[in-house]
């Protein structure tokens, strides 16, 4: 109860301050009270964030400070919104005097246009999105268990929130990259517990949700709208995050944003473009005042992961590309482009500028051949590369569990054939783009819609532009039917006439075929540097949101057509049972607890082995030990300094300390180490001969140097002392 | 809010190939897909 109430307070205390940030943008029109939901609250929360990081900057952070941050955020929102209310209400009153008909028709032009989206249809979906929800929050409220949130969304949060200091910890390489919501993670460790961290990261997947809706509704039709939702409601590859404290759902939250401003900006509503007399357009005229948006936005891609660089780069082509072929003046669209880019760069500013001073290298680990640090080396960068560019490979399990890799060569899995097949490949065979050890219950699908759909839909593209080109729609009418009516004004002292708008008609013509090729070229782009880079599908959620969306469209047309929309229906049904049924799998433990059937303290440790032998070291060694860990790198559970001892996590162990035992354990010493930590499966100790650290660690085993103070054979984890 | 007035034909034949291979293929997807998940 009480981390409901804590969450309730994170939401209102984003939205608040979100909306104080807004309140001077006036012209940025937001209808109805779930746009300025989806706008506010994030934008808000990432304000939230980067204030933690900057006390966090300076050691500052503690609980009553949290509490500041919090409160004072909610405070800042309220005078702003009660002159907001006030504005409603006058609003109300002034058109409540005059009787206007305002009638407002959208068209989205579609290829086979008809049907209708039924009201149950919208019922289910959200029934559907309640289900989801609460399965989600019933992971969220139970102890992390995700393996990225025990190594560092949540361990690195844990150690700032206990040491006050937001710093890039020298054995984890992932605390240089920017960590807004790992900031809001730290927020909710400072009032709550890592349960409370979970749960912002659902209210962020929820506003994932909400803004794919949105931007589906808006942009090409309100089926649409419900379909990519469905779509990405039910992927169990983006399922699998609900309740973690992920990333992911962060990036699409502000990418969606940044895509909700440019679709905007472009006008694609059609707000003021206008047909000439003669049937020619004018150059399409832009809405700059959606300009910030896609800054701030796309600066938040970054502050949220190193690659929502990518983001602003595709946003800036669109912004320059579109108005080079609109025949914009070069001055407005380079005036554009660089309010967008500054504002950005203002943004991802202070990550960029913290891994920097701290590293010497702006986006370490990465690049490290051009900006060497000496926190890394040339062979661990081509480790660490060799290890992303194994995503992809194909492979085959072998009855007794083992791998077999089916690829001929280190680079086939990077050929034409293979880019020409990934949609393919990622449908039928994903298990090959994901962690070979975490495929079991089946996180790694999409679902068939992706590709049932998907591909149909640059058809129906192809068809649609073909026969815009044929017939030029005229984007915008409207049409003021205003009469004029005589009122008596005492201050006048006689009758004056004033003009009522008795009759509106406003007919807004959505380009849904521009927002289609817009996605496309988001497609394109966003896969291909992924099928260059590193073949993850993790790394592709964030994008998925927006591909959702294209998908919908696809699955949105073929359900107009008599034959292949019973087909179509089908897949869909599928891919709702795919999706509730990964949920059920992914459920079972959390609902296991929650009926009983196992105690919390069981299904944490259930998340990685050696939480027991972490939980031991906290309750039996001083408060200044200090653990390596070996093997194991889920730290999340230990309440003591820690540091990940093998040579690729970092530099902190020099490799001329690794020539002789005496020498190893010295420097151990010299880092404050007391304890060791190690996972037998990951790092075997039964090898003596060598130089690598299991190695050395055998021989200070054998050498009585390492005495085994908490051995857990049934885990096969065990703690040392250092003697 | 309206839709553009729905008009299509049941047999419409400039509809009806598309229609086919459309739904060809979305039947080709979804039941591999299943017949893969269902795979032991």
């Amino acid at each position: 109860m009480t981390r409901a109430l804590l969450l309730a307070l994170f939401v209102a205390a984003g939205y608040a301050l979100g909306t104080a940030l807004l309140a001077r943008c006036e012209r940025l029109l937001l209808d109805g009270p779930l746009r300025k939901l989806a706008v506010r609250l994030p934008l808000g929360l990432a304000a939230l964030a980067y204030l933690t990081l900057a006390v966090g900057l300076f050691g500052g952070l503690s609980t009553p400070v949290a509490w500041l941050l919090l409160l004072g955020a909610l405070a800042l929102g309220v005078a702003p919104l009660r002159r907001e209310r006030a504005a409603a209400a006058a609003l109300r009153r002034r058109t409540a005097e005059t009787t206007v008909a305002f009638e407002a028709v959208e068209v989205w032009p579609q290829l086979w246009p008809g049907g209708a989206w039924p009201r149950w249809a919208s019922l289910a979906v959200g029934l559907l999105l309640l289900l989801l929800t609460a399965a989600a929050l019933l992971v969220a409220w139970l102890p992390p268990v995700a393996w990225d949130d025990l190594t560092y969304h949540l361990a690195a949060p844990k150690v700032y929130a206990r040491t006050g200091w937001v710093t890039v910890l020298p054995y984890d390489h992932h605390t240089a990259f920017p960590l807004t919501l790992e900031m809001l993670y730290t927020l909710a460790l400072l009032v709550g517990d890592a349960s409370l961290a979970q749960g912002v990261q659902t209210v962020y997947g929820l506003l994932a949700l909400l803004l794919v809706g949105l931007l589906g509704r808006d942009f090409l039709g309100p089926r649409c709208g419900w379909l990519a939702v469905l779509l990405c409601a039910t992927t169990p590859l983006v399922l699998f995050q609900a309740g973690s404290a992920y990333t992911e759902a962060g990036f699409a939250v502000y990418q969606l944003l940044a895509w909700w401003g440019l679709l905007r900006y472009l006008n694609l509503r059609s707000e003021a473009v206008r047909a000439r007399p003669d049937g020619s357009f004018q150059p399409r005229d832009r809405l700059p005042q959606w300009l910030p948006l896609i800054g701030l936005a796309g600066g938040l891609c970054y502050g949220t992961k190193y690659t929502g660089v990518l983001v602003v780069a595709v946003l800036l082509a669109l912004i320059v590309g579109l108005g080079w072929r609109d025949g914009l003046p070069q001055r407005a669209i380079r005036a554009d482009a660089l309010r967008v880019a500054l504002l950005a760069a203002l943004v991802a500013g202070p990550w960029i500028a913290r891994t920097w001073l701290a590293t010497g290298n702006p986006v370490f680990p990465f690049a490290h051949g051009v900006f060497a640090s000496p926190h890394w080396s040339a062979d661990r960068a081509a480790q660490y590369q060799a290890a992303h560019h194994d995503f992809g490979r194909a492979f085959r399990r072998r009855e007794d569990g083992s791998v077999e890799v089916l690829e001929p060569t280190e680079r086939s899995h990077h050929s034409l054939t293979r880019l020409l097949t990934a949609a393919w490949h990622v449908t039928f065979d994903p298990d090959w783009f994901y962690d070979k050890g975490l495929t079991f219950d089946g996180q790694s699908r999409l679902g068939p819609l992706w590709l049932a759909a998907g591909l149909p839909a640059l058809l129906v593209l192809g068809g649609l532009r073909r026969r815009r080109r044929r017939e030029p729609w005229v984007p915008y009418t409207e049409t003021r039917d205003e009469t004029v009516r005589q009122v008596y004004r005492p201050e006048f002292g006689r009758a004056v006439e004033v003009p009522t708008a008795r009759a509106i008609r406003e007919t807004t013509t959505i380009d849904t075929a521009r927002v289609a090729s817009l996605l496309v070229a988001h497609l394109l782009v966003m896969g291909l540097l992924w099928f260059v880079s590193m073949q993850y599908t993790r790394y592709l959620v964030p994008h998925l949101a927006l591909w959702a969306l294209l998908v919908a469209w696809g699955a949105d047309a073929l359900l107009r057509l008599p034959l292949a929309g019973s087909v179509m229906a089908l897949a869909l049904a599928l891919q709702v049972a795919g999706g509730l049924g990964y949920t059920q799998r992914a459920t079972f433990p959390a609902l296991q607890v929650a009926l009983g059937g196992r105690s919390v303290e069981e299904y944490f440790q259930r998340g990685a082995p050696g939480t027991r032998a972490m939980q031991w070291i906290n309750a039996h060694t001083a408060p200044t030990a200090k653990v390596i860990l070996l093997g194991e790198p889920r730290g999340y559970a230990l309440d003591r300094d820690y540091l990940w001892g093998e040579r690729g996590h970092n530099t902190l162990i020099a490799d001329h300390a690794r020539r002789s035992v005496d020498a190893y354990l010295a420097a151990w010493r010299a880092l404050g180490v007391t304890h060791a930590l190690v996972f037998e499966p990951a790092f075997p100790t039964n090898r003596t001969s060598g130089t690598d650290d299991a190695a050395l660690v055998a021989q200070a085993l054998a050498a009585g140097r390492l005495v085994p103070v908490f051995p857990d054979e049934s885990r096969l984890t065990t703690v040392y002392e250092l003697r | 809010m309206s839709q553009p007035p729905a008009g299509p034909r049941l047999l419409d034949p400039a509809r009806l190939l598309p229609d086919l291979l459309l739904t060809l293929w979305v039947l080709l997807v979804a039941g591999l897909y299943l017949a893969r998940g269902l795979a032991p």
